[in-house]
């Protein structure tokens, strides 16, 4: 038994339980990237970055044990980083593709939960001429944010070395930001957040509403035998998954940026308030829309330069009548995003637990399909090293995944556009399906950015 | 009353301590986003034991706006 231990936090937790509910693919909880530069690369160097990197920063040294009475527990452990594997798939001859179809098996290996290292580093040697670093962590230690930091801090020392460059700045203590994040259970802060969530979720019903239409809830009041029921369930026979890209060129992703930054509205309201246009169009116009949004809760510099998994996932009710002029229903989310991050800190278990108790939800019934992130930050943009150094980096499906469908807009840095990122549940929707959906929403884009003083309605009616 | 606020921000600013003002715009010259600005808001209003209302922040968008938002808050 380690010295110092200390519980999970709710949003590990949230992971935790995801793994469980998916007892045959632990590999749920990989997440897999590759960033690989274009020429050769000095991996001795790396290798020492790596080590460098791994001591001083706590989150990677996250472990996890179970005590005497099945809790799980967590503590930073004082042993040395495994050596990286070296995979040389250009000395093999192997073509391009199969070389990113071994990356991807590796993706969907699962990691060892208890008393051991939580991630994996494979050095690569691509067919392509670009090498680099395959880099698979439990989601439970790390998330995007902390996995950006922790790359971008190698790749950091690797160049001051290298290039005789300023060395990074330290990063900050995991255990600090874990110690405060523990704190929150039973404050004050907690009871002010309670009482925000009792009012925008818990006091009235929300409804049901799907990408692919009503058919899910029609199925699910058949079944209940309730006309009136307001939740369902996406079914999916499956968990196996995969992900489709689809691009938005530079230019018409500079108008959305553009119009975004003239209106001082964020990018993500602008998605949110399209998504909900889409969702209401092709769910009976329904006024009421909830969809699952994503709050990575970096806020001070200790959060996110401390690494480890913060994200919460919240509800986000948008509640309003299609009359409504397009603009004021922007400000109305904008100011709703504002409160939602003022009191998500909030246990989103402890949520979940309260609407399925208080609306009398089966297991896996809720009333938000399709989960939305934006994410403003690529490696490139978050690390001046890179800027000006031909690589790329990419996410690497584990091939499984919790929920139906999950989308993430994100900048891409080598079209200078917005990339919409599906990851989808293969029985939930086809990338036919959901290339359809990408088309009616930068329809509906376009259209509030041509004129917002148009009601929800009317831009309903013109797409 | 500014230093106090100046003292929050830090929390959420890698610039340097010496280069934040009066004048100092959270977004554009603090690298500030919507999340950590109303995460400073919340830290401000246990400070100053004052309630800042979602819609006022839009208005506040320098160091300057902050403190004379709670100036006129403590009446």
């Amino acid at each position: 038994m380690p010295d110092k231990t200390y519980p999970l936090t709710p949003a590990q937790k949230m992971h935790f339980y995801t793994q469980m509910s998916c007892a045959n693919h632990p590999e749920v909880l990989n997440i897999g990237t590759c960033v690989l530069l274009n020429g050769e690369m000095d991996f001795d160097t790396l290798r020492d970055a790596f080590f460098k990197s791994y001591g001083r920063y706590e989150a990677a040294r996250i472990r996890f044990g179970k005590d005497k009475n099945g809790d799980v527990f967590q503590y930073i452990t004082d042993e040395p980083m495994r050596e990286p594997d070296l995979l040389d798939f250009a000395a093999r001859g192997m073509s391009q593709e199969d070389a990113e179809a071994e990356i991807k098996r590796l993706a969907s290996v699962p990691l060892e939960r208890y008393d051991d290292q939580m991630f994996r580093v494979y050095f690569l040697k691509m067919p392509n001429g670009y090498n680099g670093v395959f880099f698979l962590v439990d989601h439970m230690i790390m998330d995007s944010s902390a996995i950006i930091v922790f790359i971008g801090d190698i790749i950091e020392i690797y160049c001051s070395v290298l290039y005789e460059t300023e060395p990074p700045k330290e990063l900050r203590s995991y255990i600090e930001a874990l110690e405060k994040d523990l704190k929150y259970a039973g404050s004050r802060a907690e009871e002010r957040d309670a009482k925000f969530w009792e009012e925008t979720v818990l006091n009235r019903e929300p409804l049901f509403t799907d990408i692919l239409g009503p058919a899910r809830l029609d199925a699910a009041r058949r079944a209940a035998d309730d006309p009136d029921k307001r939740s369902a369930r996406v079914t999916s026979d499956t968990v196996e998954a995969d992900i489709c890209t689809f691009s938005l060129e530079e230019e018409p992703s500079n108008r959305i940026i553009d119009y975004c930054r003239e209106k001082n509205i964020p990018v993500v309201c602008l998605l949110l308030s399209a998504l909900r246009t889409y969702l209401s169009k092709f769910n009976r116009y329904a006024e009421d829309i909830s969809v699952k949004t994503t709050v990575a809760r970096r806020g001070t510099v200790l959060e996110t330069k401390s690494g480890g998994t913060r994200i919460h996932f919240f509800p986000f009710r948008m509640q309003f009548s299609n009359s409504m002029k397009y603009i004021d229903s922007l400000r109305k989310i904008q100011e709703m995003q504002n409160k939602i991050f003022r009191h998500a800190n909030y246990d989103p278990i402890k949520l979940n637990t309260e609407i399925a108790k208080r609306f009398g939800n089966q297991p896996g019934e809720s009333y938000d399909s399709v989960s939305l992130t934006y994410q403003p930050m690529s490696m490139r943009e978050s690390n001046s090293m890179l800027k000006d150094i031909d690589y790329m980096a990419k996410w690497v499906s584990n091939g499984v995944a919790a929920q139906p469908y999950y989308l993430t807009v994100m900048h891409n840095p080598e079209t200078k556009g917005l990339d919409f990122f599906w990851e989808y549940q293969k029985g939930a929707v086809t990338p036919e399906q959901l290339e359809y959906i990408y088309y009616y929403l930068c329809k509906i884009l376009f259209e509030v950015i041509k004129d917002d003083e148009r009601t929800i309605n009317e831009i309903i009616e013109t797409v | 009353m500014f230093e106090e606020i100046k003292k929050i921000i830090c929390e959420y600013t890698e610039t340097d301590p010496s280069e934040i003002t009066e004048e100092s715009r959270f977004i554009d010259d603090l690298g500030m986003n919507s999340y950590n600005i109303m995460c400073a808001v919340g830290d401000l209003e246990d400070e100053f034991d004052i309630e800042v209302e979602e819609s006022d922040v839009a208005g506040m968008r320098t160091l300057g706006d902050v403190a004379e938002y709670v100036k006129s808050k403590q009446g």
